[in-house]
């Protein structure tokens, strides 16, 4: 019995006869049963409410209702576009996206191939726990303590660079500061999460091959390139390709707490916008036309990025 | 097997297309009217709560007012941001609507669109000696607090609350205890350690400032942990009564107003575009660039703010806030002393005062839903008798209150024990909702807080000694076009003010900058936002002149 | 002489890596520290900068406010039934889904990956969620916390990825020679094979159902039914509201201010000292080595 390795092979109706469709699908029927629930509550809770997504193109009030609206076309993109500073938000949007991807997906492959390398099982532990403890801060409390440790009067950072002979300056109002002290704390915060993906995968390599290697003379440098991170490849590609899908979805809780007057050049990003102009009325039309926007940027890239990262690598997202 | 697919997948379709259908019927029948049905005495009332109250259904007075009525209530409490999101659910959704919402902060565009729909019914009808007793002795006495709760269409969805927390001035009128929400002060005992006296002008300040900032005033060795004068900018980040309004008097106005609006002879305008407002961020910057000015004013919370006053030594030299011991604690206040309004180069001053903001009407609306709206107003009714509206604002009798009223047969707050303090103790026992505070109730049922006291007198001796011009924007009701132009423009005007001014004040440049802000204001749709306040302002005008 | 050189630059790598990752581990756990430290001071002193290194005026009134609320006690139950129920549905659905579509030779895999990446992108929004949950009779209940949120599709896509990649085909085949049949092969091959991703996948799912407490503020009207988190942040919102009040009638921000802050704090030790406890249960099965031999076997 043939069974098919290329990719695609029983994928589409219009490449196999209709009666060996139907054959493959019956021998397969368990994998139906097994994706049956999660297809349905996908239907239920999150294509129905699809109808939804048309209070973009509607101005949207209780009482019409989501069909009964009045449809007002492109009014809703019009406005984002034509906004005083949409250009500075969508630049500073991707902007920040883009250096927050550059500066945060390395470090935690990095820092999960240094850590499955370590001997000692309780540093691995405890490093590991460490590493991953300031996901559970709320972005409130960090931003809260970034204020403190920046504070030109007596903050620590403020310290150490004046023991340096720097002049005391409110980096938090600094524009040109902003994008720094936003990634750094995004490494601090969330490095440590996102090396588990990683050591789980390099957990089922098989130690084996270390051994084997170590007797041939690889040094630990070179059986890491060779074995830990081929093994790795899939699972980066995946996450570089959804982290590319994502780019729009700039997080705004911190970009907002960290906002103020004077740093504005580079902290208004889409979603504080949108914010601000949803607090003076439930301003549901327009947010779901942003949103909009951003989805399908967001589709865009990650179409190209896994076109990109399919031919490279032979990994892609479908 | 084909068959049972076929059958699930047609009972899955049919499934999916009744939900939606049913999704869709978001659509109300809101022109029938409510049909009354006068057997209803059971409510359903979703009401907003303070987050350490507990649920209203276990406050003694509720149960006392439903006692006496004859009602039940089935209470749907929410608090804090909940209140925002459920809220919206329930009015957005239009699925299992309340009879009733309470204390839920229903803005003007929700009470005017609610209303033209028919979400919302209409209340007048019901204010009248026989539904509403107790609301029409409180309309006899302020004959205008109705017309600020109508709606441009004429009719009334919320019941007004008023809150009258003020002091009679000696022209004759009442003011309001924010009419001046930002107070300036000053170290006295800073002024003592540089021989120099209290500042009268502007001038005067900077020199005192300069004094603060290169001395070593507060004595603890180091000459440099001295801030001479801070403050939170702009207003908009939560600190309304922390920002540089008062200082802006020299120049000519003052910016109390969270949305830069001002009126001057019944001419309303923008503030943050007036000659008087950009002479004054002219000069101020040279502070900045001298160094007297807190560098965190952009950045600061309240709580970093207060932390200032605080702490073991005294680092503030001037300060703004709603009152002194606050910011630098109990013992510290009696070094400080409330800077008086200053004189600006040419010798004077000006204050525009604050908004008023007594009456309100977002406390309570009935909706569509309710059978008998009679009976469940005459209910909330009880809460606008003097002695039940303090209860409920405060808290009940021997809870909040002393179970006996003095000699004067007024009541006052009991004993506060070891660990509790007043604002906890309120939260805990008030039932939010419509409710009155008028000027003559304190003194007559009960008196009012110590400190609220306080700040009135000062108001009264001291501060508007300064004021020449009492005129203010009153409340006003906007019509459903106007708040669609002030939804849709103020925001961005704001930010770009607030943007703009921040970096002129740190920076410098407004000169030069100035006529391209004008325009770029314009541009934005300043004018129509004016517009649309200039219009309000005239029919309420009229109104009054009938 | 080769090997000898090789290995003590093996040994030099080790200790560099080590120091490296000391190093990494201090750092990064400071600012853990003082959060820490700050629940436990005075928040002038915090704000003064006083407390980089020790507590100051050390206090527990931020702790003491959090365990007076009978909400806190309630929230640590509810939170650990809805997780543990929340995250056995989510694991299983992801799993099970993940290795169906890894599975290469399944006709309509691409379009079944299409129909859930399309609801990681389009949604209705709230309402239209809210009232298909409302009518399906799921509010209030810990269904509602569970079932519209889906299937967490970058999950599925990381397991999937998992199960391509980790496990060679030739068990399958072997697998199919002897007979087996396919959910017998997912149950007695590929599951005990795929337990790093299922533990991985039961983190993930843990602290997502955790830290959640925004759909219980949506979907929960009982207040007996708040998560810990959400009774949590009342307690802090509490606390700011009364704050904010008082700054209109009697002062007394201040105080309250100060207990704010307090809360603050130690509401993130308590929130998230479970999962820090839990974690090392759930990280022992992605430790190096652990599989090693089990594919072989």
């Amino acid at each position: 019995m043939k069974k098919g390795k290329k990719e695609g092979t029983a994928v589409s109706a219009g490449t196999i006869p209709k009666e060996n469709l139907w054959k493959q699908m019956k021998k397969h029927w368990e994998f139906y049963l097994l994706l049956l629930p999660g297809i349905i509550i996908t239907v239920i809770y999150k294509y129905i409410p699809i109808y939804g997504i048309q209070i973009a193109f509607r101005d949207y009030n209780a009482m019409d209702g989501f069909w009964g609206s009045t449809w007002v076309g492109l009014k809703w993109f019009e406005r984002f576009f034509n906004n005083y500073n949409s250009v500075r938000m969508i630049r500073n949007t991707v902007l920040l996206s883009l250096y927050s991807i550059l500066w945060t997906f390395p470090i935690p492959i990095i820092l999960a191939l240094l850590i499955n390398q370590v001997k000692l099982k309780k540093f691995q532990r405890v490093s590991q726990t460490v590493l991953y403890a300031p996901h559970f801060i709320s972005v409130m409390i960090l931003c809260g303590m970034l204020r403190i440790f920046l504070s030109p009067y007596g903050g620590l950072i403020s310290l150490i660079m004046q023991a340096f002979g720097a002049e005391p300056v409110n980096l938090i109002d600094s524009s040109s500061a902003f994008r720094t002290i936003y990634i750094a704390s995004s490494i601090w915060q969330d490095a440590g999460w996102g090396t588990i993906i990683y050591i789980a995968t390099l957990s089922s390599v098989d130690a084996s091959l270390h051994e084997a290697a170590k007797v041939d003379g690889a040094s630990a440098l070179q059986r890491i390139w060779h074995i830990d991170i081929p093994e790795l490849i899939p699972v980066i590609v995946i996450q570089l390709i959804m982290s590319f899908g994502n780019l729009m979805n700039v997080g705004f809780e911190k970009a907002y707490l960290l906002q103020t007057s004077l740093n504005k050049e580079t902290s208004e990003i889409i979603a504080t916008y949108v914010y601000e102009q949803g607090m003076l009325k439930a301003m549901y039309s327009f947010s779901t036309a942003v949103s909009l926007f951003n989805t399908v940027v967001n589709i865009i890239l990650l179409l190209i990025v896994n076109k990109i990262c399919n031919k490279l690598s032979n990994v892609s997202f479908v | 097997m084909k068959r049972i697919v076929k059958q699930l997948t047609a009972m899955g379709l049919t499934a999916a297309m009744a939900l939606t259908m049913a999704a869709c019927g978001g659509k109300s029948s809101g022109t029938d009217a409510a049909q009354t049905d006068t057997a209803q005495t059971n409510f359903k009332i979703f009401a907003g709560i303070s987050p350490l109250s507990p649920d209203n259904s276990e406050k003694p007075l509720v149960k006392q007012l439903n006692e006496a009525m004859g009602v039940t209530i089935e209470w749907n409490c929410v608090s804090g941001d909940t209140l925002t999101e459920k809220k919206n659910l329930i009015l957005n959704a239009g699925d299992d609507l309340p009879d009733a919402l309470m204390a839920a902060q229903m803005t003007d565009s929700e009470l005017i669109t609610g209303g033209s729909s028919g979400l919302l019914i209409p209340l007048e009808g019901y204010i009248n000696e026989e539904t509403m007793p107790n609301l029409m002795k409180i309309v006899e006495k302020r004959p205008n607090m109705l017309a600020t709760c109508t709606m441009p269409d004429g009719h009334i969805y919320g019941l007004p609350s008023i809150s009258e927390m003020g002091f009679e001035y000696k022209d004759g009128n009442t003011y309001y205890i924010g009419a001046i929400p930002q107070f300036t002060a000053i170290n006295t005992k800073w002024l003592e350690a540089v021989n120099m006296e209290m500042p009268t002008t502007v001038d005067e300040l900077h020199d005192v400032l300069v004094a603060f900032k290169e001395n070593d005033v507060n004595g603890n060795g180091d000459a440099t942990d001295e801030i001479p004068m801070s403050f939170i900018f702009p207003e908009s980040n939560g600190a309304w009564c922390a920002g540089m309004s008062t200082f802006f008097a020299p120049f000519g106005c003052t910016d109390y107003q969270m949305d830069h609006r001002a009126i001057k002879d019944g001419k309303v305008y923008y503030q943050a575009a007036s000659e008087e407002y950009k002479n004054a961020i002219a000069y101020y910057h040279d502070w900045f660039a001298e160094g007297l000015i807190d560098i965190e004013v952009f950045s600061q919370d309240s709580s970093q703010y207060i932390a200032k006053g605080n702490g073991d030594d005294a680092r503030l030299g001037v300060f703004v806030w709603w009152e002194i011991p606050e910011v630098v604690g109990k013992e510290r206040a009696a070094d400080y002393a409330y800077l008086p309004i200053l004189n600006g180069p040419d010798g004077t001053h000006h204050v525009n005062l604050n908004e008023m903001g007594t009456t309100g009407h977002d406390a309570f609306s009935v909706t569509k839903a309710c059978k008998n709206p009679e009976l469940l107003l005459k209910w909330v009714d009880q809460r606008y008798e003097p002695l039940i509206s303090m209860q409920c604002i405060y808290g009940p009798i021997g809870v909040f209150y002393t179970d006996e009223p003095d000699e004067n047969g007024c009541y006052s707050m009991r004993e506060l024990n070891e660990g509790e303090t007043e604002g906890e103790l309120k939260s805990k026992s008030e039932w939010t909702g419509p409710s009155e505070q008028l000027a003559e109730d304190y003194g007559t049922y009960y008196y009012m807080e110590e400190r609220a006291q306080q700040r009135l007198d000062d108001l009264n001796d001291f501060w508007f000694q300064y004021v020449d011009s009492t005129e203010y924007f009153p409340s006003v009701v906007y019509t459903e076009e106007e708040i669609e132009v002030i939804n849709d423009k103020l925001s961005d005007l704001k930010a770009m003010s607030e943007e703009r001014i921040a970096h002129w004040l740190r920076d410098g440049g407004i000169e030069n900058e100035w006529d391209q802000y004008l325009s770029d204001l314009d541009s934005m749709g300043l004018q129509d936002v004016i517009g649309a306040w200039q219009a309000a302002y005239d029919r309420y005008a009229e109104a009054l002149g009938e | 002489m080769k090997k000898e050189s090789k290995m003590s630059s093996d040994k030099v790598f080790d200790f560099v890596n080590c120091a490296f990752l000391l190093v990494l581990v201090i750092i990064v756990a400071y600012p853990l520290y003082y959060v820490l430290v700050a629940s436990i001071s005075d928040p002038y002193e915090v704000y003064a900068g006083k407390t980089f290194l020790l507590p100051s005026k050390v206090t527990f009134e931020g702790y003491a406010r959090v365990f007076k609320e009978q909400s806190i006690a309630k929230g640590y139950l509810n939170s650990i039934y809805y997780t543990v129920l929340g995250t056995l549905v989510s694991v299983a659905l992801i799993i099970t889904t993940g290795y169906c579509v890894s599975k290469k030779t399944l006709p309509f895999r691409r379009a079944i990956m299409i129909f859930y990446v399309i609801t990681m992108y389009f949604g209705g929004g709230l309402i239209p969620t809210y009232l298909v949950v409302s009518k399906t009779g799921l509010l209030n209940s810990v269904w509602s916390l569970i079932l519209p949120g889906g299937v967490a599709v970058y999950n599925v896509i990381v397991a999937r990825t998992y199960f391509e990649s980790s496990i060679p085909e030739e068990l399958y085949e072997a697998a199919a020679i002897d007979g087996s049949s396919n959910l017998g092969t997912f149950f007695k091959i590929a599951l005990p094979l795929a337990k790093p991703i299922l533990a991985v996948m039961v983190i993930f799912t843990m602290v997502a159902y955790w830290n959640d407490w925004f759909t219980s503020l949506i979907y929960m009207s009982d207040k007996a039914k708040y998560p810990l988190q959400l009774a949590l942040r009342q307690i802090l919102i509490q606390s700011q509201a009364t704050a904010t009040m008082m700054g209109n009638m009697d002062g007394g921000y201040a105080e309250a201010n100060k207990i704010t802050e307090l809360i603050k704090f130690a509401s993130i030790v308590v929130g998230a000292v479970p999962m820090l406890i839990a974690y090392p249960f759930v990280q022992k099965y992605f430790e190096k080595g652990f599989m090693a031999g089990a594919v072989k076997g």
